[in-house]
């Protein structure tokens, strides 16, 4: 790629690159920088990982944690990439080694309105069906079973993104 | 509409600077720190601002898309770094209506839409379909992986 342009916009691409480059962060930032001129901008937005931003001594914090971490684990077995984030100081080391200079960032703390789907007793239930899904179609991969009965999980994974 | 929880949202905006003793059609102040600080109480008073309009041949698409408080930011801060009507060529790595709505809002001569996916919210297809009347631009389906790899879409943004 030999073309350049005055701006580049990643907007939440970072996090999604692992679902169709699996460890490719840093090769996508390749990418951009070979796209932006010399003297051009690149802008970037993104979601800071929850682990960064979540505590896990936090009762509330720490169920969204764990459910994140189902739906992992659950993709994972299912072969299945997700979204990736990167947190903004790993962007801002990759800019400085391309040399760029960060002239202006901004962070905006959103709250998500996930009330009607992430309960205890949602969790539960969901969980449950999950279990009697497995029991009744053996013959099925567990992973995709589990992922295809609990919308909580796709609730939370995609949760951002519906939000924009 | 009670949260069940936060998350934090980034937005980051670099310069890439010019090889010793090149020009560069913007001005830059030298000092970072300074030009954040400088541009906080200019920026607080844009975010509360009207959205500019679309271009006259504006689509319908964008016209119900608001942009949100990380773009408005941005839009702040290329008009600071001397951004005026137009913002040049402008490629937009990782398409979805938000983005693309928000980069016609700023009268870009050309625009490059990059998306994995034809289907979809984010799908090449609803957005070529939106653009259809602007002739500046271009929907492209790839998924930025290297050319060679296996299995991959790469992207040849020479032929847009």
């Amino acid at each position: 790629m030999d073309r350049t342009f005055d701006i580049v916009v990643a907007d939440y691409l970072l996090g999604a690159v692992e679902m169709y480059w699996p460890h490719g962060a840093d090769g996508m930032m390749d990418r951009l920088v070979g796209a932006t001129k010399q003297g051009g901008y690149m802008m970037i937005t993104g979601i800071e990982p929850y682990e960064f931003v979540l505590d896990r001594e936090n009762n509330d914090d720490r169920l969204v944690l764990d459910i994140e971490a189902i739906g992992e684990s659950a993709a994972f077995i299912a072969g299945e990439s997700t979204y990736r984030e990167v947190p903004e100081s790993w962007v801002r080391r990759q800019l400085e080694r391309y040399g760029f200079r960060v002239v202006a960032s901004k962070q905006v703390r959103g709250g998500k309105e996930r009330s009607d789907v992430l309960t205890a007793t949602i969790l539960n239930t969901r969980t449950a069906q999950a279990c009697t899904s497995v029991q009744d179609a053996p013959s099925l991969p567990i992973a995709a079973i589990f992922l295809t009965h609990n919308p909580i999980l796709f609730a939370l994974r995609f949760a951002h993104r519906s939000s924009k | 509409m009670k949260r069940t929880h936060f998350v934090l949202d980034m937005a980051l905006m670099s310069f890439r600077v010019l090889p010793e003793g090149g020009v560069s059609e913007t001005q830059v102040t030298s000092n970072t720190k300074d030009v954040e600080e400088a541009n906080e109480e200019e920026m607080d008073e844009d975010l509360s601002a009207e959205e500019p309009p679309l271009s006259p041949s504006s689509i319908s698409l964008c016209r119900k898309k608001k942009d949100d408080d990380l773009f408005r930011f941005l839009r702040s801060t290329l008009k600071s770094e001397g951004f005026g009507a137009s913002w040049g060529n402008v490629l937009d790595a990782g398409a979805g209506v938000s983005s693309m709505c928000f980069l016609l809002r700023g009268q870009v001569d050309s625009l490059i839409e990059v998306t994995a996916d034809e289907e979809g919210t984010y799908g090449a297809k609803q957005l070529r379909r939106a653009v259809r009347v602007l002739d500046t631009v271009t929907i492209q389906t790839g998924n930025w992986r290297g050319e060679n790899r296996r299995g991959s879409m790469g992207i040849d943004l020479r032929q847009c």
